[in-house]
């Protein structure tokens, strides 16, 4: 005999997902939380949800500006941007800029 | 006289690495960056007087640069937005789908927002300057920084059609498994 148990109150732990700010890493350990649902009640917790509020993640609460990025996505946004910027910054100066400093100091001194 | 510029050279050239990452940022092509670092390296030599002794020196060659890259670009406006579209079109074409972002996709699409936006991006969120220095050296309100970073960023993930930290890479498989056994789970 099978049941279907979807009537029951009880959907895994029903510990506030909105308590736990860097759910990616946390969830990792609490592998029966729906982290789907997580990162979008992140999204829309300061709005009093219930009317289907929580579909759109992007929703414009916040007048012109926009929508406040999942902190997982804002992380790697940065390190992206710092490893160009490292990238660059890395890179051995050219002879040019080696130059153009000699040049400007021996002008300076023959003044 | 002549003690001061040697250190001052010396303290130029260790800059250099750094003034060419953000002028590369900025404007997005290796060439005219050294050329916008070259000027920056003149104009700080001839303004030496204009620095305060005992403030950062970084910031006071970043101002320059981009005060150097904004003016350019006003005398350069339609050619540079004739670029901005022809990139426009290329990125349209981008697949996001591919599921993982290179640094030359990002970089493209830092490339694809308003100038302003960029140059705040890149001082806070890559060169490491707080929200107050950023906003000396662009020579505006610290409140008009946060919001070009936030605007930056929204637009970039935008850009780059990321949903989830996943489709930066090797974290890709954790999640998936992390979803599938939440959704696999039953109560009972």
């Amino acid at each position: 005999m099978r049941r279907m148990t979807s009537s029951g109150g009880s959907m895994g732990s029903s510990t506030n997902p909105v308590t736990s700010p860097n759910d990616e890493e946390t969830t990792d350990s609490q592998p029966g939380m729906d982290s789907d649902r997580i990162v979008h009640l992140v999204v829309s917790s300061n709005r009093k949800g219930g009317q289907g509020g929580r579909r759109t993640p992007s929703g414009d609460d916040s007048k012109s500006e926009p929508a406040i990025l999942d902190r997982g996505v804002q992380a790697k946004l940065g390190d992206q941007l710092r490893a160009m910027f490292d990238d660059a910054a890395s890179e051995p100066v050219p002879e040019r800029f080696f130059k153009l400093l000699e040049e400007l100091e021996r002008k300076e001194k023959s003044r | 006289m002549t003690r001061k510029s040697v250190t001052l050279k010396d303290a130029l050239l260790g800059l250099v690495p750094n003034l060419r990452a953000f002028a590369v940022s900025l404007c997005g092509d290796p060439e005219r960056a050294d050329d916008l670092v070259q000027e920056t390296l003149m104009k700080a030599w001839d303004h030496l007087d204009s620095f305060t002794e005992g403030t950062n020196l970084r910031a006071w060659l970043f101002t320059i640069l981009r005060n150097t890259y904004f003016s350019e670009c006003r005398r350069r406006r339609r050619e540079v937005e004739d670029r901005d579209g022809m990139r426009a079109a290329e990125l349209a074409v981008h697949p996001g789908q591919q599921g993982h972002i290179d640094l030359e996709d990002f970089k493209r699409a830092l490339q694809m927002l308003p100038p302003d936006q960029r140059e705040a991006l890149v001082l806070v969120g890559a060169a490491g300057f707080s929200y107050e220095e950023a906003a000396a050296v662009s020579g505006c309100a610290v409140g008009t920084i946060k919001s070009r970073v936030n605007r930056a960023r929204s637009k970039l993930v935008q850009l780059l059609g990321v949903t989830s930290t996943d489709e930066f890479g090797p974290d890709a498989s954790t999640e998936a498994i992390m979803l599938r056994s939440g959704m696999g789970a039953t109560p009972g």
